[in-house]
């Protein structure tokens, strides 16, 4: 056995059923260049066939090679490999090189194993160069090796059958009327022709329009049937937050089932009120719906005054005719403003909401605070709402 | 002379697609057109100029492209505004037999790539004439039917 022999079976040992002998002498081979992709070939993105041929003085003589049925590679890239193998084949000289040159193909392929267009569905690129780029999966047909996003592939996908599910079933109904018409059967006949049609759902790459076969695109069946991505689709957004909606309404409704409960067999702590009756507390205006405040540590301002008093008096807030007028409130105020009137804007309104509650909204901003005369020292907040 | 059927909204899908693709357009704009700039992704108006040493050399027309819904999944709808030019495929209304507006559409194209096969079919046209069923097909098609709804037949591979 020479030398050529032996590299020969070495080479048909290493590639298997993608290395094929073509002629044995002067040897001419063939070689099916796939990534390493632990056979995954869903994983593989580029393949390519390696024509090699010598001359009866090999290896005295270096091999010529050459590309053919390069697939997912650009004409750039195919010059590419071909430029690093005869970089390659120079270096070495009268030894056996076929299966050097073969693998460093592979690994070059290898090491190229990526689409390198853009989806054409989105135009955006299927490998994204930036790093913090969230990677979005793609996929390849399996025949053609076209690439595509996978969920604008499915997205696609769904909307063809969805067009031709619609377009079968006007077909059918408008069967079943014609048989209906001319024999008064019944359906049986019409379901068998609807899905001997759905089975004849045809679908081209959008890119080389060869047909799609179900080995195509097997490996991205949850891709096809369901869509990942739903937030991502028109109306899908609306349905998303009107469940999430319906969802809050629930728990809502539960917690408050609950603290009826709770309530309703005495097991919940109210919030306890700092109220404190004092005699001559009550104005002498009528209703009475005023509650004293024992005087709080306050450096406050007049907003969080009016908070206190606001929190403090929530026994007020279950009175049915509140009379705004005449609904007089005091608190106590460490602060000895320089003016009489305190004028409290929009923001203090919604603070001061818990005891004008029953007004209207007209009222709200126009709280005016009156500076009462002061008692042990301190001094005394009228705060009611002045009418317009 | 414009159809204009209702129409749907761009899908947020179909709205970011135009962005890119008009993006892409501003930075490489196929030769011989012109985007009128508009505020609306929806419809463009595109100018053409007829390439030299053609029968519509130098000449301009002005095409209207309508985005559905779902596009590039669905075809545009494509046609001649204005003055259309005389070509065997081209009817006076501005409708334009051309396969992949229609069967052929894939999402794969692009308003560019269509413009390019205009152009080409404009190329290589040899008769400056309108389609022999002109007057049939634009009175069925009077009270603004899109040329989308029409059931073209494509015979002539060689214009």
């Amino acid at each position: 056995m020479d030398d050529l022999e032996i590299e020969l079976e070495v080479m048909e040992g290493v590639y298997g059923n993608d290395y094929e002998l073509l002629c044995r002498s002067p040897p001419c081979l063939r070689v099916l260049l796939k990534p390493r992709t632990a056979d995954d070939i869903s994983q593989q993105f580029v393949e390519a066939t390696l024509v090699i041929e010598a001359t009866e003085q090999y290896p005295a003589v270096r091999p010529t090679f050459e590309l053919s049925n390069a697939k997912g590679l650009s004409e750039k890239r195919q010059a590419d490999l071909m430029n690093t193998l005869k970089s390659l084949t120079s270096t070495l000289c009268d030894e056996p090189m076929l299966l050097v040159i073969c693998e460093a193909a592979v690994d070059w392929i290898t090491s190229m194993n990526a689409p390198e267009d853009d989806c054409c569905f989105c135009l955006f690129p299927l490998v994204m160069d930036n790093v913090h780029g969230d990677r979005r999966p793609y996929m390849k047909l399996m025949s053609c090796f076209h690439c595509f996003h996978s969920d604008c592939f499915g997205r696609w996908w769904r909307w063809l059958k969805i067009n031709e599910y619609e377009a079968f079933c006007q077909q059918t109904s408008s069967l079943q009327d014609e048989l209906e018409l001319s024999e008064g059967s019944s359906g049986s006949y019409s379901v068998e022709i609807s899905s001997k049609q759905l089975d004849s759902f045809v679908a081209l790459c959008p890119v080389c329009r060869t047909m799609i076969h179900a080995a195509d695109v097997a490996h991205v069946q949850e891709y096809l049937t369901t869509d990942l991505n739903g937030a991502e689709e028109e109306g899908n957004e609306t349905v998303l937050t009107s469940s999430i909606l319906t969802e809050e309404h629930a728990r809502q409704a539960r917690f408050a089932a609950e603290l009826d409960a709770q309530q309703a067999r005495g097991g919940i702590i109210e919030p306890r009120r700092l109220e404190v009756i004092m005699p001559g507390m009550y104005l002498t205006t009528t209703p009475i719906q005023s509650v004293l405040v024992p005087p709080v540590e306050s450096t406050s301002s007049k907003v969080e005054a009016c908070s206190t008093s606001g929190t403090s008096n929530s026994s007020s807030i279950e009175t049915p005719e509140l009379d705004p007028l005449k609904q007089v409130h005091r608190a106590p105020i460490r602060h000895h403003a320089a003016n009489n009137k305190m004028r409290v804007g929009r923001s203090s309104a919604r603070d001061h909401h818990s005891h004008t509650h029953a007004t209207t909204e007209q009222d709200q901003g126009h709280q005016d605070f009156e500076l009462r005369g002061s008692r042990k020292g301190k001094l005394w907040i009228r705060c009611g709402t002045k009418k317009k | 002379m414009s159809t204009s059927a209702p129409q749907k909204t761009l899908s947020k899908i179909a709205a970011h697609r135009l962005q890119k693709e008009l993006s892409e357009w501003q930075v490489n704009p196929p030769v011989g057109f012109k985007h009128k700039v508009t505020d609306n992704l929806q419809k463009w108006i595109i100018e053409v100029t007829g390439a030299p040493a053609t029968l519509y050399a130098n000449e301009q027309y002005q095409l209207q492209v309508d985005f559905p819904e779902h596009y590039p999944m669905e075809a545009p709808q494509v046609i001649f505004i204005q003055n259309a030019p005389l070509h065997p495929h081209i009817y006076s209304n501005g409708h334009i037999c051309l396969d992949i507006l229609y069967d052929s559409w894939s999402p794969a194209m692009t308003v560019s790539s269509i413009c390019i096969s205009i152009l080409s079919m404009l190329s290589s046209s040899t008769v400056k004439a309108r389609p022999p069923d002109n007057d049939r097909y634009v009175r069925n098609c009077r009270n603004g039917r899109s040329p989308k709804e029409t059931r073209w037949w494509f015979h002539d591979d060689k214009v």
